[in-house]
């Protein structure tokens, strides 16, 4: 299990661009280790367009199981888990 | 109505014309003033417009941004601003002049002694690579000051704003945006006005849904899933999660100007908002208009900014 911090990784939680450095970053531990936990300690707000570039991709290349079987988001808000449901929600048909 | 920007100017448009701003400079009266220049230049703007400013009393914070926003799109157009009446410095001018206004189009104060008010933050002409350090350094740490709410609960307003400026650079060359801010402590209520020139809203959204009026597009663009996919993981949700924050809780309400279109989004129910469409005239670009009620962001009990480990569903 390996631990990604998002504060450290992009400072903060804001842009697409940034959404995208944390992706790359999640993707190379996902070849390496089978469970990663994403801390957004630090963080005060996210946006959509980080969300949205940071896990859909991850979200397109396995099935929802597998996602939420393999990574874990801790030291959130609840504002924060909120947009990223809904993000996650909207890209595509994902079972509840 | 569709509104055109001017692209020739007419060899024959020799005079600059003077345009007396109105008594209140608010969202609806620049958008007027704007339809009703753009309409009076069918051939083109002209290379030089003078704003009057001798007749103007009061001033609102969408009417800052929306009136820089102008200048700066017709300077973009190739037209030169210029002011006239606004040396005699009136309450409304040393407002204007506190608010570093004329700093930002003159190069400088009309009064040394001028300054920001402790209930604005002033004129800024912020980019997109820097608005969200500043919302979390500069903005929410001043409004968490001047109304007692920690800053914590001002989280989903920070949210808000990246998320325009988020769209601002998704949807306009010119990844620049001005905002303005102010505070009035009797009425508990924070006025936030946020403006870009880009190509408008009616436009990015009738290239995925054509056929729309400028008032239909903007209330199309807020809709939830809603992306002219600008970038490709876009999703439609940065306009959706304004409105749903702002009015769906029922702590504000929401004026969007955009080309020829506005639309107040105004609380119904629980998550749920009406529109009221308005007919003013022009807005260049997007200008937000946005209202919260301060005292409404206090008694909220949701525990949005409570810490938590996600729980998935």
């Amino acid at each position: 299990m390996v631990v990604i911090e998002v504060i450290r990784t992009t400072c903060s939680a804001d842009t697409t661009s940034q959404g995208e450095a944390l992706r790359a970053s999640l993707e190379r531990a996902m070849r390496e280790h089978k469970d990663i936990t994403l801390s957004f300690s630090g963080i005060s707000a996210v946006t959509s367009s980080f969300i949205n570039a940071s896990l859909l991709p991850i979200l397109d290349t396995m099935a929802f199981d597998e996602f939420k079987a393999r990574i874990k988001i801790v030291n959130s808000t609840r504002l924060i888990n909120d947009i990223i449901k809904r993000c996650l929600l909207r890209g595509g048909s994902l079972a509840a | 109505m569709i509104r055109h920007l001017p692209v020739e100017v007419d060899a024959c448009m020799t005079i600059d014309p003077t345009i007396q701003l109105p008594s209140t400079l608010c969202g609806s009266t620049l958008a007027k003033l704007a339809g009703d220049l753009v309409d009076g230049c069918p051939n083109g703007l002209p290379k030089t417009i003078t704003f009057d400013f001798s007749k103007l009393r009061f001033i609102e914070p969408a009417g800052v941004a929306f009136f820089n926003n102008l200048i700066l799109w017709l300077h973009y157009q190739e037209t030169h601003a210029m002011f006239m009446g606004h040396t005699h410095v009136t309450p409304s001018i040393k407002f204007l002049d506190d608010s570093l206004f004329f700093e930002q189009h003159l190069g400088k104060k009309l009064l040394p002694v001028s300054a920001p008010r402790s209930t604005t933050r002033p004129l800024e002409k912020i980019s997109n690579d820097k608005i969200h350090s500043w919302l979390e350094l500069n903005l929410i740490p001043w409004m968490s000051s001047k109304t007692g709410i920690r800053q914590s609960k001002l989280q989903r307003f920070r949210t808000c704003v990246s998320e325009i400026f988020n769209n601002i650079q998704d949807h306009t060359k010119y990844d620049l945006g001005s905002i303005f801010v102010q505070f009035y402590p009797k009425k508990n209520i924070i006025r936030i006005a946020i403006s870009d020139f880009g190509n408008g809203i009616p436009e990015s959204v009738r290239k995925r849904a054509g056929g729309l009026t400028d008032h239909e597009a903007i209330i199309q663009a807020v809709q939830i899933g809603f992306t002219t996919k600008s970038k490709p993981t876009n999703q439609g949700m940065g306009l959706n999660i304004l409105i749903e924050t702002i009015v769906g809780n029922n702590i504000g309400r929401v004026t969007i100007y955009s080309l020829g279109g506005s639309v107040l989004f105004y609380n119904l129910g629980p998550r749920s908002y009406g529109t009221i469409p308005a007919h003013y005239g022009f807005a260049p670009g997007t200008t937000f208009d946005i209202e919260i009620d301060t005292e409404a962001i206090k008694s909220l009990d949701d525990g949005m900014d409570e810490e938590e480990d996600l729980e998935w569903w």
